[in-house]
């Protein structure tokens, strides 16, 4: 019982943060139909920022999270203007590539910046376990759920409460009928692009601060938000974070059961066994909206 | 008012609310609109009247900026607004309703109308995050105003039902009262009656003609039904296969045998 506790987690809190940059890609797709191959380099590279920021600058950990988060809303919004803004009005599947070239680049110029080697991450959170019940948790992992719950929250009120989140989901209604409301289309996609990048790279510099270091592999996180999101469904902002969840701890309870009968690496392909299934039962996830076209 | 009066009050110095002159429009090799001028006074109803394919619906998307004509000019109180996107011209003073309704179905009806509010919130991103102060006194007025326009329209008591939800003429109403959030000094309606009982019409056209004369408000409208068009604008313009073919008040334009052709056809020729 205590094993599987632990396991399910550890599940929460890696699915915490899929939770986060599948809100990302969600965003961007609910409001411009592109689909962001470029998520998980945003993360790498917000984690690599907030390590350059700690040790060069010598900023403790909050301050370095905070201006990580402002260099990746310059981030998006600079994307929007120079990469996506150009493309408007471009089939949607060449811009999609574009992102595929995108993550290519981000990739090409954090390696060429920082290197391929591991950086290591500074201790930011204290080490000793705290008591969770019989539980034994590490506070790392407490300070990450706490981090995720907070953003997620904040982004809920956002959405609900806010004009700009009220103009956004017009927008992602219909795009024609927000523009006859005076609402600005290119300015919503820039600021789409922003809170992914920045939701993105929270999820890495906690991924980062938890395992004690940044590297290439970090990239592969956004590889990890296909099975959450198409479990979610592709426009559901509740559905990411379900889903998000969801496939944190389905990952490490396949890995923590499976892996010693199947000798290994069960974790890695099990979330990609549930989207295969997904995508065979119920194509538009849990949340989403099912297509019907006029033939 | 027609082009050629307009163009003799603008030399007066008295400009028309609206101004369209020698509109085109073409997709590819089918000409939409072809040199189509009419202008509406201040304070006006004007109808927007034609057969099915005529053309009404792409001079409405040329007004509000969702098709972009070849050539021809939209002037709103004298301001160019031919090269303006969509947007910006709604915060020029456009707002317009859809034909198949442009409703956020899974929205409120009350956050449908607050998106009409969109364009006259002021604070920014953080004070529109948070609510205080001024930003909150800001989001307070604003929702007055929404509760002020669903009670003229008689959908106040609907204001937390989601849109998707209501009766078709309801929500047609719901579409009407997001395009006044707007505040607009034109008002666009792409057939405010199509697919409505003849009730749910008759309130329709009682609430046009409210909007038109306690609130000042002008409008341009699309519609098909004789009935209302007949009654209830101060001029009606005729379009037939995407050429003006007629403008002029209800009377003339009875009256007009290029009108009485293109909707009962040729008198046959003896």
């Amino acid at each position: 019982m205590e094993y599987f506790l632990q396991l399910t987690l550890n599940g929460l809190v890696v699915g915490g943060i899929y939770a986060l940059v599948a809100l990302g890609f969600v965003i961007i797709h609910k409001s411009s139909g592109i689909l962001n191959f470029a998520q998980g380099e945003f993360l790498m590279l917000g984690a690599y920022v907030c390590v350059a920021i700690m040790t060069e600058a010598r900023v403790p950990f909050a301050g370095a999270f905070v201006l990580t988060l402002l260099f990746s809303v310059a981030l998006g919004l600079l994307l929007e203007r120079v990469v996506l803004r150009p493309l408007l009005g471009e089939p949607i599947i060449s811009v999609i590539m574009v992102t595929l070239g995108l993550s290519s680049v981000l990739k090409a110029i954090v390696q060429g910046i920082w290197g391929t080697d591991t950086r290591p991450f500074p201790q930011v959170f204290p080490i000793g376990p705290v008591m969770l019940g019989p539980l034994p948790v590490s506070q790392g992992y407490l300070w990450s759920l706490a981090c995720v719950a907070v953003l997620l929250v904040a982004l809920t009120i956002f959405f609900r409460r806010t004009r700009l989140g009220l103009a956004m989901r017009a927008t992602a209604d219909s795009q024609q009928v927000a523009l006859s409301m005076g609402i600005s289309v290119r300015r919503i996609f820039a600021l789409s692009w922003s809170i992914a990048a920045v939701v993105s790279a929270a999820g890495g510099m906690l991924l980062g601060a938890m395992r004690g270091g940044v590297d290439g592999s970090l990239a592969f996180y956004g590889l990890k938000v296909m099975p959450v999101v198409i479990l979610g469904g592709l426009d559901s902002i509740p559905g990411a974070i379900v889903g998000g969840l969801v496939i944190g701890v389905l990952e490490n309870l396949s890995g923590g059961y499976l892996d010693p009968i199947m000798g290994g690496g069960v974790k890695d392909v099990a979330p990609f066994v549930v989207l295969v299934l997904i995508l065979m039962v119920r194509p538009q996830g849990l949340f989403g909206a099912a297509q019907a076209r006029r033939a | 008012m027609s082009y050629k009066q307009a163009a003799v009050l603008k030399r007066r110095g008295i400009m028309a609310r609206l101004e369209v002159s020698a509109l085109s429009l073409r997709f590819g090799g089918v000409t939409a609109l072809r040199d189509v001028s009419f202008a509406v006074a201040d304070k006006a109803l004007v109808a927007i009247i034609g057969p099915n394919g005529a053309g009404k619906t792409s001079l409405l998307n040329c007004i509000s900026g969702l098709c972009r004509p070849q050539s021809g000019r939209v002037a709103l109180d004298g301001e160019d607004l031919t090269r303006l996107s969509p947007h910006q011209r709604a915060r020029s003073g456009l707002s317009r309703t859809f034909q198949n309704l442009g409703l956020f179905k899974g929205m409120t009806v009350l956050e449908n109308l607050m998106v009409g509010r969109h364009l006259h919130e002021k604070t920014g991103l953080l004070g529109g995050g948070l609510f205080f102060g001024s930003a909150r006194r800001e989001e307070i007025a604003h929702r007055e105003s929404v509760v002020q326009i669903a009670g003229f329209l008689e959908i106040d008591h609907l204001l937390r039902k989601v849109v998707g939800t209501l009766a078709y003429g309801l929500q047609k109403r719901v579409e009407l009262g997001r395009a006044l959030a707007l505040e607009p000094r034109l008002l666009l309606l792409d057939e405010p009656m199509a697919g409505m009982n003849s009730g749910e019409k008759k309130e329709m056209a009682r609430f046009i003609v409210e909007i038109n004369e306690r609130r000042g408000t002008t409008i341009a409208m699309i519609e098909h039904d004789m009935g209302v068009v007949m009654g209830l604008s101060h001029r009606i313009c005729v379009l037939d296969f995407g050429e003006k073919i007629a403008d002029g008040t209800p009377q003339e334009v009875r009256d007009s045998p290029a009108v009485q052709a293109a909707y009962l056809g040729q008198p046959a020729s003896v």
